[in-house]
This record gives C-alpha cells, structure tokens and sequence, in this order.
C-alpha cells in the first residue's frame, strides 16, 4: 500500500444488506463511507474540518414485523409437531432457527435511529448507525476528533453566535462509471438462442443440461441488473429491455421444466412397468420445433437490440 | 475487488457443478494476475486470494481424478 495513503481506523461495523454493506472510518482529517457490493467499493469522504453537525434520531421499534415473526415461529412449531416426515422436520426446524437467531439478534441490538450527517453542501443519511447504541459509541469516538480539529465550542457561546446565511452551491454529483452488467447479459442471450437451437438440431448433445444454468445464469443477472440500476446507471432504455425480456425468460424457464417433468413422469411409469432400464436423459427433449424457434427468436432479437442500444447509450453519456 | 472475484469465481460456480471447469482457472489466473493490484483503501489482507487459490487447485484436482477415473473404468472392467 502506498506510504502517503491515509491510514484508517474502524469506526462502526458493517451493515448488512443482501447486496453488500455499508462502514465508517476514521482517517486523521476526514470520515470515510464505505458502500460495498462485496465486488465493488464506492468511498465517500467527509472533511473533519467541514462537519456542522451529526443529527441522530430514534425510530419506533419495528413491531409489526417482529408480530409477523413471531406468528411465524408459532405456525412453525406446530407444523413440526404435526407432520412425521423426518427430512421436513429437519427442513422446519432450520428455518425456525434462522428465523428466532434473526429475531434474537434484532432485539438484542437495541432501538433504531436514524444518522444524519450535515455539511454546508449536503446532508448525508450514515445507514451504518442505525441502532441507538451504535450512534452513542460513534458520537464518543468522533467528537473529540472534530473538537480536535475545529476547537470546542461551550453551549452558551453558541447560542450567542449567529451564524450568517450563505447559499453554497452543491458540487456536481460524482458520475459513477455505468456497469457492464446489461451487456453481459445479452451476449447471454445470444449464446443461449445459439444452445437453444443446436439443443434441438442436436438432440443428443444433452445441451438442455446447460442450458439449465444459463437460463439460471440469465435470470440471476437480469434480476441484479435492475436492481443495481437505480442511481449508478443513467441509462434508460437497455433496462426498458431487460422487463419483457425477464417475464420471457419466466416463460421458457416453464416450458423447460414442464419437459423435464414429462421426461421424470416417464422415468417413473417405467419403473412402475419393471422395464429392465429407464428412458436415458437423451430422449429428453428440452424444447420442441416451435418452443425452440421462440425462445431463439427473442433472445437474438433483444440480445442485438440491447447491444445496440447499450453502446448508442454509453456513447451519448 | 479482485480478490472477492477470484473467490466467487472459485466457489458459487461449484453450485451448478460444471462451470467449476471454467471458473477453477478463472480464479487461478485472477489471483495470479491481480496479486499485486492495490484491492482497497482500506486495510485489506490477500486472504481471499489464497484461499481462492486453494479452493480453485482442490476443483481442478478432483476434476482430474473423475476424468482419470472415467478414463480408466473400462479398462478395470475388461482387463
């Protein structure tokens, strides 16, 4: 690392969310917000020195969802009295304890507040204090800092201060680079209406097998896609995209299961029958004539569109 | 962050089973690659590239010895 870096001290834990974290740190003359995606990491600093104000707010205690857990956990417990079958008890009992360690550890953390960090251009929202406790122990660490750097101030002095209104102008956003994640996507597409269509003109090259992940693949990314839009990408109509393109997506994930289903009610028919061996995996057809030239259709289709339009897009920014 | 790359590439594909193939190398190179590139501004330890690399080396063998195994079944069964 380099020498002239700042060195930073932890702040504040992480807080969670299914799509990574948020974190504070202490460098010498500034505060450090950390958004992760877990693959990415966006910094935001506050200059000591710029610091007006850290407003903390409580927040009501979230009892509705913490009835619904409850309630949930009773359903649960006797569901698992009710039923004998051994694999879903084990499967209840999992997500009970899941569920009750989640509830525990909401409880235990405290009451919630908001934290609300003030400079003369901004008024930062700080997600990583959200607990009352956590906002004590934050406010302990950082006053002496910011004391160290502006100097204290007694309470009756700044009541007698007046402080002049000036209109500062708020700095222009910093541009986050837009991600490649649409056009990873519809190259997707285009690789999986060419497996779609060698699955059928090829029917024992067992491509449905991958097919299986791809689709899965295609799902996973066009559900990250959308989410991750809001506020990174200015982008608008490679994501107008991606809406039909998920509901046909849904489509074909049926039509392939269905098959898959038919094949499996084979498999059973034929043990029920005694025949000496099952139907082999290759007399699974995944996507007859027509399913297949749909599902190729409009994968080719959106995956040259949105190309195009995510590079005439791109160019435009 | 290259080194939680090289980790998801060397762990989530063994999910679905076949593309660990692709991903074992994927890691492999990653950590290679980007060893030296600064991860963070924050203290970060190259953990994650190790263990990537662990993990991608342990897929990489066991892929070798199915296909050792496939390739020397019939001849066990004949021989």
């Amino acid at each position: 690392m380099d020498k002239s870096a700042p060195r930073y001290q932890r702040l504040t834990g992480k807080r969670r969310t299914p799509v990574g974290f948020t974190q504070l740190w202490l460098a010498q003359d500034h505060l450090l917000l950390v958004r992760s995606t877990r693959f990415t990491e966006i910094y935001q600093r506050f200059s000591l020195a710029d610091i007006q104000g850290i407003v903390v707010t409580e927040r009501p205690a979230n009892i509705v969802l913490q009835m619904i857990a409850i309630a949930g956990l009773v359903a649960a417990v006797a569901l698992y009295l009710a039923i004998s079958l051994f694999f879903a008890k084990i499967l209840i009992a999992l997500g009970t304890s899941i569920v009750l360690a989640g509830l525990v550890a909401n409880l235990a953390a405290g009451p919630r507040c908001h934290c609300r960090l003030q400079t003369a251009v901004s008024s930062e929202l700080l997600p990583p204090v959200s607990r009352v406790r956590t906002a004590k122990r934050f406010l302990a660490r950082i006053r002496p800092v910011i004391e160290a750097v502006q100097g204290s101030l007694a309470p009756e002095r700044a009541s007698a201060i007046e402080i002049p209104v000036e209109k500062v102008e708020k700095p222009p956003d910093v541009p986050n680079a837009p991600t490649y994640l649409p056009e990873t996507l519809f190259g997707l597409f285009l690789i999986d209406a060419a497996l779609v269509l060698a699955s059928v003109r090829f029917p024992r090259a067992q491509l449905a097998g991958i097919l299986f992940t791809t689709l899965f693949g295609e799902i996973l990314l066009a559900v990250v896609a959308l989410i991750r839009r809001g506020g990174r990408d200015p982008r608008r109509w490679i994501y107008l995209l991606i809406v039909p393109a998920v509901a046909f997506i849904g489509w074909d994930g049926f039509h392939l299961g269905t098959t898959f289903f038919e094949w499996m009610n084979g498999v059973a028919a034929s043990a029920r029958r005694g025949d000496p061996a099952p139907p082999s995996i290759q007399t699974w057809n995944a996507f007859t004539q027509s399913t297949a030239l749909f599902a190729a259709t409009w994968r080719i289709a959106a995956g040259v569109m949105g190309l195009a339009a995510g590079w005439l897009e791109r160019r435009s920014l | 962050m290259y080194d939680t790359i090289a980790l998801a590439s060397a762990t989530l594909p063994v999910l679905l089973i076949w593309p660990a193939v692709v991903g074992a190398p994927a890691a492999i190179y990653i950590a290679i690659r980007r060893w030296r590139t600064p991860l963070s501004i924050l203290p970060r330890t190259k953990i994650r590239f190790v263990i990537a690399v662990l993990f991608a080396l342990g897929e990489i063998a066991f892929v070798a010895v199915v296909i050792w195994a496939i390739l020397k079944a019939p001849q066990t069964r004949h021989g």
